[in-house]
């Protein structure tokens, strides 16, 4: 088995874990500030 | 949860995932065929294990939305369905990502379509359709019509659970409530643990912020059909 690639492999299966939730905290976020600008575009 | 315990919650979970992150990384002996790519263990089996929590919190969240869909709490329901789904399929995502980067280097191949692997693939394709349903359709059924769907596709959870024990696959045999010398290695054990306690804490943080996020929108839209209905009635006059 070749020895760098597989720790390539890990490194990538690690970071790319936290990519894919850190983007779907910042979907979230996103959403919240949608949320809060419609909310204050219906009260005025 | 006010924002100072969300905020201690969220420290905690940071530490423990550190933690978790220190023993997979430095602390797990490494395995002796595969080497360290048999690492991504620790985030390939809790990912999946926090994406079918959340599969069954969707299937809990869907069958009493469809017993009291005419109660308010139906609403509160739906939010608990909707956000289970799609932490679900991010979760579940993770977890086929994870597989594949394990799988070139050991297998020689990517992806191969055997009983696992396939299940699972087929568990991911059935609540993408769950979020698309919501997502696109107009209809006020969507979140009814979501519910029966979620019922018929948690049936392939126990499939995939199954799947290694039922058929011959290229996927390994459990190690974990497997057959007898087909355990973990204990040194392996802690770090396991560790991790899967923090990605199902993980979950449950990010569960609960997507959960607001749904009450916040259902309230949003409450208050734009009112603020449509008052347009309509005041034109109508």
């Amino acid at each position: 088995m070749d020895t760098v690639r597989s720790l390539q492999h890990l490194h990538i299966a690690y970071i790319l874990t936290w990519c894919v939730q850190l983007g779907y905290v910042i979907y979230l976020l996103v959403g919240f500030a949608r949320v809060k600008r419609e909310s204050e575009e219906l009260k005025k | 949860m006010n924002r100072a315990v969300f905020t201690f919650c969220a420290i905690l979970v940071a530490i423990l995932l550190s933690y978790g992150l220190h023993e997979a990384l430095q602390v797990a002996p490494t395995e002796a065929t595969m080497g360290n790519i048999q690492r991504i263990f620790y985030y390939h089996v809790p990912s999946y294990a926090t994406a079918f929590t959340m599969f069954a919190i969707n299937l809990l969240a869907s069958v009493f939305y469809l017993v009291r869909r005419n109660t308010p709490s139906a609403q509160a329901a739906d939010a608990v369905a909707v956000s289970a789904g799609e932490l679900g399929v991010i979760f579940c995502s993770v977890g086929l990502m994870t597989g594949m980067l394990w799988a070139k280097p050991v297998w020689g191949i990517w992806w191969t379509w055997d009983p696992r692997l396939t299940s699972t693939f087929v568990l991911w394709l059935i609540y993408v359709s769950y979020l698309m349903l919501r997502r696109l359709s107009d209809s006020g059924q969507a979140p009814t019509l979501a519910a029966v769907l979620a019922i018929f596709g948690f049936v392939d959870v126990p499939i995939v659970y199954m799947s290694i024990r039922w058929w011959r696959t290229q996927h390994p045999q459990p190690v974990i409530f497997g057959e007898q010398g087909s355990g973990l290695d204990p040194a392996m054990v802690p770090a396991l643990l560790i991790n899967l306690a923090a990605f199902l804490c993980y979950g449950a943080l990010v569960f609960w912020v997507r959960y607001k996020l749904e009450r916040a929108r259902q309230e949003l839209h409450e208050a734009q059909a009112l603020h449509s209905l008052e347009l309509a009635r005041m034109e109508a006059r």
